[in-house]
């Protein structure tokens, strides 16, 4: 019993020292630290197989894992509990460490990638600074600093999906369709009793005439007059 | 980064470095018992557990294991990069690094798992040219083809009209690239919702829908004559 408690005392110290190692980073110059950060990247991505980036809050992040899911033809996550669903319409969806990895904002069911809310964003700028239209046409292009790195927000997506599918949407109509679906199978119920009370009708209707037959010939033989 | 991190960092690598000098190094100077091999195979398998299971186990463990295990792999690792931004590369692939600039806008900083975060792209031409357009470079080649390029005000820009409605990097001299609004914006604008709404509906109509497949109004009707005239013929059967 001691050799095992001894030995699972080691075995927990190899774990705090996997934990502690990344950590060290922080002290480490970038050049150092950058490829056992990136090997921890590497790890957490194998675990997800897919992922999700996804907004939460104003300026919060969280990393989901993800499923495509055949039926919808889209990446499914769960957010607490329920399923939410995000489809690549327009061939988003990338890698991070060799795993499929895309961005996705709460309110939108759409996969999007780092250039999407840029571009969005300053769609938006232009629109509201009536810059969009050249003569009847949409100015259809826009300058990108070349070199220049910017950040992004995908909330900023928001402007150029003014009627957005939401990422709920499969699992509010499928909760639907069943209490609508309802009424229908209690209507199969009552089919089926309607099909019941005719049989009985039918043959109640024949016991019904052979009891008079029955009685109508005894009292015609009764009374005929000779 | 605070420096109250930095102080927690340097007291756990001490602690990490006093505890494997006396339990790892100082046996190893010694002769090494059986005991002591084992130790090591331990530490050793505690070391390689979690890298372990992701290559093992990788995606096929449950989202409820290995989600959080993720993310608290996610968390360590940014403690250790203190402030870094996503990258989406040239070739759309994505990487962390840690950053020392002030990119902007400043309210577009996050947090991410611990580290002050951002997302960012490069702004190269590689990232803009040759375009794949939903992996089919054919279409992107036809769309490249000079005479699909047309001069503005001395700089070429790409006549999204033809070959493909999709961005591209045009050439100018003055170190921008020229990016028109393209398919994919559109896609998202337009497809994305609706259609997912419509696939869900028959999904769902499948799952849970009623009598569609078994009687209609006409079937039903037809059915209560048989069984009623059927039923009646029994009754003659058996009542005369």
């Amino acid at each position: 019993m001691s050799l095992i408690s001894e030995l699972l005392k080691f075995w927990m110290m190899g774990l705090a020292i996997f934990l502690i190692v990344p950590v060290l980073g922080a002290v480490l110059p970038w050049s150092m630290a950058r490829k056992l950060i990136h090997q921890y990247h590497s790890i957490a991505m194998t675990l997800l197989g897919r992922a999700l980036l996804m907004q939460s809050g104003k300026n919060s992040y969280k990393l989901k894992k993800s499923t495509f899911d055949p039926k919808f033809d889209a990446e499914r996550i769960r957010i607490k509990g329920k399923p939410r669903y995000f489809e690549d319409a327009a061939g988003l969806m990338s890698t991070f460490k060799n795993r499929s990895f895309g961005l996705v904002h709460p309110d939108r069911a759409v996969v999007l990638d780092a250039r999407m809310p840029w571009f969005a964003r300053r769609y938006a700028e232009m629109y509201n600074s009536g810059k969009l239209w050249d003569g009847d046409a949409i100015k259809a292009y826009f300058a990108v600093p070349e070199g220049v790195r910017e950040l992004i927000n995908l909330r900023d997506i928001k402007a150029i999906t003014p009627y957005p599918g939401e990422p709920n949407w499969p699992d509010r109509i499928d909760i639907q369709t069943e209490k609508g679906q309802a009424g229908f199978n209690s209507t199969t119920t009552k089919q089926q009793l309607q099909l019941a009370m005719t049989a009985l009708l039918g043959i109640g209707l024949m016991w019904g005439a052979s009891q008079i037959a029955q009685s109508g010939a005894g009292s015609v033989g009764g009374s005929l007059p000779i | 980064m605070s420096s109250r991190r930095e102080v927690l960092v340097i007291v756990a690598l001490a602690a990490a470095v006093t505890l494997g000098g006396y339990f790892v190094i100082l046996p190893w100077l010694m002769p090494i018992t059986v005991l002591e091999v084992l130790q090591g195979i331990a530490l050793l398998s505690g070391i390689a557990f979690i890298p372990l299971i992701a290559w093992v186990l990788g995606p096929t463990l449950p989202s409820f294991l290995s989600e959080p295990l993720a993310n608290l792999l996610f968390y360590l690792a940014n403690m250790g990069l203190r402030t870094g931004v996503l990258v989406q590369r040239e070739t759309d692939e994505y990487e962390i690094e840690r950053v020392t600039d002030d990119l902007s806008p400043r309210s577009y900083w996050s947090r991410w798992a611990g580290a002050r975060f951002g997302i960012t792209f490069d702004a190269t031409r590689e990232a803009f040219e040759p375009m794949l357009i939903d992996k089919q470079p054919e279409r992107v080649l036809e769309a490249m083809e000079p005479q699909d390029w047309r001069a503005d005000g001395g700089t070429l820009v790409v006549d999204i009209d033809r070959g493909g409605r999709d961005w591209f990097a045009s050439k100018d001299d003055v170190g921008k690239l020229l990016v028109p609004l393209g398919q994919k914006l559109a896609e998202l604008r337009d497809v994305a919702g609706p259609l997912m709404g419509i696939e869900a509906q028959a999904e769902a109509l499948k799952d849970h829908g009623g009598d569609t497949g078994e009687f209609g109004h006409t079937a039903m009707l037809v059915s209560q004559l048989v069984v009623f005239f059927g039923t009646m013929g029994m009754g003659y059967v058996i009542f005369f």
